[in-house]
């Protein structure tokens, strides 16, 4: 049966990817199996780099714990930011979501405003409202069909409208801070924050390999209508897909409002583009299909060591804008297979 | 019927179907047997879609009975179908090319692996591992699908159906397979029907396929449709060709078919194309030819013979090693397909979806694309003059089209095939290379495609072809050259009604 | 084609709606003046009390008021002001934050053109000037150098060894007229003060989140940091939670801009040390006030010298010492302003 082992020419080369041969055997192997070997590499270059020209204080054990603790938000993000990615759609809504939330944190947790105090139930609050957010998201996309670009980014609007309308624009100080000592605590030396974001993108990431909803996922990511062919409801995988993410905002949401100790609707601007950054850096095709929870993860962690080191190095404000643009269009350049797509939109 | 030995497996009786309009099927009757491949023929448009469409339950019929089993049965969806052991590989195919053979395989039906709420990985491989030895596919079953060859991808589909039709606890499947060969090399067709004839051991099979040729030899029965109507059907076994193609068709063919009389004697003065001591190493040997001003040269050979290879050379897509390339007296770039357009060479490629047309443009639009610089009026293309150049080569070319802003993705292939040659019509083209212009073709149009080429010879284009069939090479072709192992090996004359007959040239090719 | 249909639909129907706004606003011209006030955002404290102070205003001469907001985008913001002179029919006068320096040629033409008077503030571009626009009241701005050579100074003092040590600076948007200006006041106060260092600056965003995250990685950079000078009050809060989670928080001080009420716990904490109050209730009060006294003739817009078409007035300085009493007067009540003198606070002319 040799004429079908024939194998598309280059397509062996793993289409394109770059692969690296670690110095690492059975681990190696795994690596560039798992689709993670350039950001691993990447993150050893930055690392090396930062390294060398702080003389060392970069890798000291304070600074990899401000990394940690610093990664843990965008990681939350960007993670719910990537499954959407893989579906072949973008999500904008991060923004918008977390405008909302980060308010209802700040007029239920005990503040400086209000006599609202609902304690512990905040976190169900805020994963259910961030959570009912992405289920408006994925019904606009699957029954309103209308693309998750526009959808995404009109829900962004208006959830930030409405945040602004609820919060009446007020900045609320927190005065819980059971969060605060939670989000900013360490377990032997490593951020707790930091902790909680692994352990989600661990659970995440076995989802996606070992159960059926990652298939359909990645099925849908791969082909829309090959894979509704095939029998799977791409409707309830949107939505679910959809709703997680914002589960996920709304997580960050808290953590982002509790750990400043204070609520405002700002609180949720500027955090998209790193996470749509991440999400790229970290290896998920643009283009859907590929890249999972530790592609994101790992893409949050190169970027936030990216502007950790840059601090440190003292690097031009002006240039340090420069440089994140380059990395994240160096990121699409190495990850993307830009031969498999017919053509560049 | 010629089956009555078997008790039938499925059976539809007087099965029609309409859409607004057309009668797309008219008391069809098809009958499948156990263990049997059926090879399903008929022109575009003479219902064989719509039929498979109705065995696979993506469309109801409106009227006539389908039986399965014995029992009477209605189909809702395909999947439903699929729990009926009925399933088709589709010609475009359906696997997910970012996941794995394995993951493809179980689709949707991961259910039964699922061991404390996750999927047992174990399981799966060695259920994929079965599957796939018997489709003959040695690949890991954890490749992704986007890096194997359209073989694997298939013998995938195949194994997939088998699968689900144990699963449903089916037995004797029915695969329906339509075009299934129009993306193999002859290595894997050879393989393909190796496999089917042993699938048939436990699976009835239906084949279609516009290559009469692969029908005859590898089914067991043909059924003709025509028109929405059943025309005949034969055994298999001393069927012949030109009686399905006429039966096909409806009417008989003329005798010349390839319209030899219309053969022109080109000048011998002036060459379109020189070719000199070209080579491409690995590929083929310095070899040197020409083609003069409204002749028809015909390359053959077997696959790998080096002919593929030459022609890309020629036309720019391919960089060879040495020679030069000469089109109406002016020397090309070596590797360049631009320069190659800019100096008058067309190039009809085999695969007209992803190389020749831009689907999603209208038939206008494709016509014109290689001629807007003089369709202009001043700095801005004339839409009237647009309209004008296209609707005078629909015309021309026979494009059966509902318009001119009709999308080239809604045409059917000969349709298709002949606005990629209109295109270059228009564009005044010194040399077209034809790469197999009638494959995936019907027997009607492919006609029109023979009147066409002869149309373009007249206006003194120079043609370099390589047919699907020796025959084609032969009736078509002023001159035939003959390459064997990257060597041109022979070069034979093809006067009209002094034909050499292709006994004389399979010698040389093999 | 049911689509064209819809399309054709929709664009007949939203002509329909504009040329009805246009035809009642003709009709509204009789009515009472609006008094209109277009600034970025509802979002924040500061940017809301443009709202509090217009809406006081409002109340004390019994006119209607009307907030637009630009989200931060150019574009909305002209488009808003255009709809609002549409809706009044022109009898509304104007109080102007521009989004960008940039807006302010556009606003003027339109504005101008309908004889409407506004008074814009903090961005203006240089070289364009007031007084070539009829209609263009005025160009108010806080004195953004006085604001960065104040904090800058008190941030020094409170120092171990008082004007000696190292400093670590956290601007605004970079390429943002009031970011520079307040840099350039700390630079002033460097100067003075030989003794302080500036080790390092970074752009901020008026970002509170990404502010914490740079303090806490310039904390790694600089362990021996003496203050952390904030061009806001925003910024400077998360460099303080930075701070608290060092250990430093009391330690190292902090200052700002803007004079938001968490700033003001801040430094009776003693965790930071100083901010500026940009009163913004007194800006929205002068800017409407000083526009409706124009369109009622009572103020001759041609007749003023140039120095009172372009100038600065200083910000409210709040440091441990006044905080209480600046949090009493301004804070928990409004206060009662006088506008009979559109000058009184005169500080500087802009050139």
């Amino acid at each position: 049966m040799t004429g079908l082992r024939e194998k598309v020419e280059g397509g062996k080369r793993a289409g394109g990817r770059i692969r690296i041969m670690l110095p690492l055997g059975t681990a190696g192997a795994w690596l560039r199996r798992a689709g993670v070997s350039g950001q691993i590499l990447s993150l050893i270059i930055v690392i090396a780099i930062f390294a060398i020209g702080t003389r060392g204080r970069f890798l000291s054990p304070a600074n990899l714990q401000v990394i940690l603790s610093l990664a843990a938000i965008p990681t939350i993000i960007a993670v719910g930011v990537h499954q959407v990615v893989v579906l072949g759609g973008i999500d904008l809504s991060v923004e918008g979501v977390v405008a909302l939330c980060v308010v209802f944190v700040g007029l239920l947790l005990r503040n400086k405003f209000n006599a609202n105090d609902v304690g512990l139930w905040i976190l169900p609050i805020t994963l259910g409202l961030g959570g009912v957010a992405g289920f408006v998201s994925g019904i606009c996309n699957t029954k309103l069909r209308i693309p998750s670009f526009i959808g995404t980014l009109g829900m962004s609007w208006i959830l930030w409208g409405l945040a602004v309308f609820v919060s009446r624009g007020q900045t609320v100080a927190l005065l819980d801070t059971r969060f605060q000592e939670l989000v900013t605590g360490t377990v032997f030396g490593i951020p707790l924050i930091a902790l909680i974001a692994l352990a989600l993108v661990v659970f995440l990431q076995i989802i996606q390999d070992r159960t059926r909803f990652g298939r359909y996922l990645y099925a849908i990511g791969g082909d829309e209508v090959l894979a509704r062919q095939a029998g799977v409801n791409v409707t309830r995988i949107k939505i679910v897909v959809f709703t997680l993410a914002g589960f996920f905002y709304g997580l960050a949401a808290l953590f982002l409002s509790t750990r400043l100790g204070s609520s405002q609707a700002i609180t949720g601007n500027n955090l998209l583009f790193p996470a749509v950054t991440a999400v790229a850096v970290g290896g998920v095709a643009l283009t859907g299909g590929i890249g999972g929870a530790k592609n994101a993860a790992l893409g949050a962690l190169i970027v936030t060591a990216l502007n950790d080191g840059l601090i440190l190095l003292n690097v031009n404000p002006y240039a340090q804008e420069a440089v994140n643009g380059v990395v994240l269009v160096a990121a699409v350049a190495l990850t993307i297979d830009r031969r498999k797509l017919g053509f560049i939109k | 019927m010629t089956t009555e030995k078997k008790e039938p497996m499925f059976e539809l009786r007087g099965i029609t179907k309409s859409y607004p309009g057309v009668v797309a099927l008219d008391a069809v009757d098809f009958v499948v047997s156990p263990n049997e491949i059926i090879g399903l023929v008929g022109e575009n448009g003479a219902g064989k879609s719509t039929l498979m469409k109705i065995l696979i339950g993506l469309v109801q019929p409106d009227a006539g009975t389908l039986t399965l089993r014995g029992r009477s049965v209605t189909l809702k969806d395909p999947a439903d179908a699929m729990r009926y052991g009925i399933g088709m590989v589709f010609q475009d195919g359906s696997l997910v090319p970012n996941l794995s053979i394995m993951e493809n395989l179980f689709l949707c039906h991961e259910i039964g692996f699922r061991k404390f709420g996750f999927l047992s990985r174990r399981a799966m491989r060695e259920t994929a591992r079965g599957m796939l030895e018997r489709v003959m596919v040695s690949e890991d079953q954890d490749t992704r699908i986007a890096e194997v060859t359209p073989a694997v991808r298939q013998m995938v589909e195949i194994a997939r159906l088998l699968w689900l039709s144990r699963l449903y606890g089916q037995a004797n499947p029915i695969l329906i397979l339509d075009e299934p060969t129009t993306v193999l090399t002859e290595g894997e067709r050879d393989t393909l029907f190796a496999i089917l004839q042993s699938i048939k051991k436990e699976a009835s099979i239906i084949l279609i396929s516009h290559r009469l040729q692969e029908v005859v030899e590898n089914s067991d029965r043909i059924v003709i449709l025509k028109d929405g109507r059943n025309v005949t059907e034969m055994p298999a076994s001393g069927a012949q060709i030109t009686d399905i193609e006429q039966q096909m068709v409806g009417h008989a063919f003329t005798a010349d078919r390839y319209l030899e009389d219309e053969q022109i004697v080109p000048d011998d003065e002036e060459k379109v194309l020189e070719v000199q001591g070209l080579a491409k190493r690995g590929a083929f040997e310095p070899i040197s030819f020409f083609v003069r001003k409204g002749e028809i040269v015909s390359l053959v050979g077997l696959v790998g013979s080096g002919k593929e290879e030459v022609c890309r050379c020629v036309n720019g897509l391919a960089k060879a090693d040495a020679g030069t390339v000469i089109l109406g007296g002016k020397k090309l770039t070596p590797g360049s397909p631009s320069d190659a357009v800019a100096s008058g060479q067309g190039h009809i490629p085999i695969d007209r979806r992803s190389e020749g047309l831009a689907l999603g443009m209208t038939v206008a639009e494709n016509v014109n694309l290689l001629v807007l610089a003089r369709l202009r009026s001043g700095l801005l293309v004339s839409p009237a003059r647009e309209r004008n150049n296209a609707t005078q080569w629909i015309e021309e070319c026979r494009i059966k089209t509902p318009s001119a802003g009709t999308l080239c993705a809604n045409l059917s292939g000969g349709n298709q095939q002949k606005t990629v040659i209109a295109k270059w019509l228009s564009s005044q083209v010194k040399l077209l290379v034809l790469d197999h212009p009638t494959r995936g073709v019907d027997v009607g149009a492919k006609d029109d495609i023979y009147r066409l080429v002869r149309k373009l010879a007249r206006q003194g284009i120079g043609m370099l072809v390589m047919c699907d069939t020796l025959e084609e090479d032969l009736g078509l072709g002023n001159r035939m050259l003959v390459m064997k192992d990257g060597r041109l090996v022979g070069e034979l004359d093809c006067p009209p009604k002094r034909k050499p007959s292709p006994k004389d040239v399979i010698g040389l090719i093999v | 084609m049911r689509r064209i249909l819809v399309t054709t639909a929709i664009v007949l129907l939203s002509l329909a709606c504009v040329t009805s706004l246009f035809a009642t606003g003709g009709q509204e011209q009789k009515g009472p003046t609006t008094l209109a006030i277009s600034i970025r955002t509802l979002s924040n404290p500061y940017q809301n009390n443009y709202k509090v102070g217009a809406e006081a205003f409002g109340k004390s001469v019994g006119l209607p008021v009307d907030v637009l907001t630009t989200e931060a985008n150019s574009q909305k913001g002209i488009t808003d002001i255009k709809a609002e002179v549409a809706k009044t029919g022109g009898n509304v006068v104007f109080f102007i934050d521009p989004n960008e320096e940039t807006d302010d040629v556009a606003i003027a033409k339109i504005l101008d053109q309908a004889g409407v008077y506004f008074l814009t503030w903090w961005n203006k571009p240089a070289d364009v000037k007031v007084w070539n626009f009829k209609h263009w009241v005025a160009h108010v701005s806080f004195d953004g150098i006085a604001a960065g050579y104040f904090t800058g100074t008190e941030l020094f003092k409170s120092f171990r060894t008082p004007n000696k040590g190292k400093v670590f600076a956290i601007q605004g948007l970079l390429a943002n007229t009031p970011a520079a200006e307040r840099f350039q006041g700390l630079q002033k106060a460097l100067a003075e003060n030989t003794g302080v260092e500036l080790v390092q600056w970074v752009a901020g965003d008026w970002d509170r989140t990404k502010a914490y995250n740079q303090t806490r990685e310039m904390l790694i950079a600089h362990p021996d940091i003496d203050g952390v000078w904030c061009a806001n009050d925003d910024m400077a809060m998360g460099a303080i939670q930075a701070l608290k989670e060092a250990g430093l928080a009391g330690k190292v001080l902090v200052t700002g801009t803007d004079g938001i009420p968490e700033l003001f716990d801040a430094i009776k904490a003693g965790t930071a040390a100083a901010t500026v109050m940009n009163d913004a209730k007194y800006q929205t009060g002068l800017g409407l006030a000083m526009s409706l006294a124009a369109k009622q003739g009572k103020l001759d817009v041609a007749a003023q010298p140039q120095k009172y078409r372009q100038f600065e007035i200083p910000a409210v300085n709040v440091n441990k010492a006044n905080v209480d009493q600046i949090v009493h007067d301004y804070l928990d009540s409004t206060p009662n302003y006088d506008f009979s003198n559109f000058f009184a606070k005169w500080s500087v002319a802009i050139p």
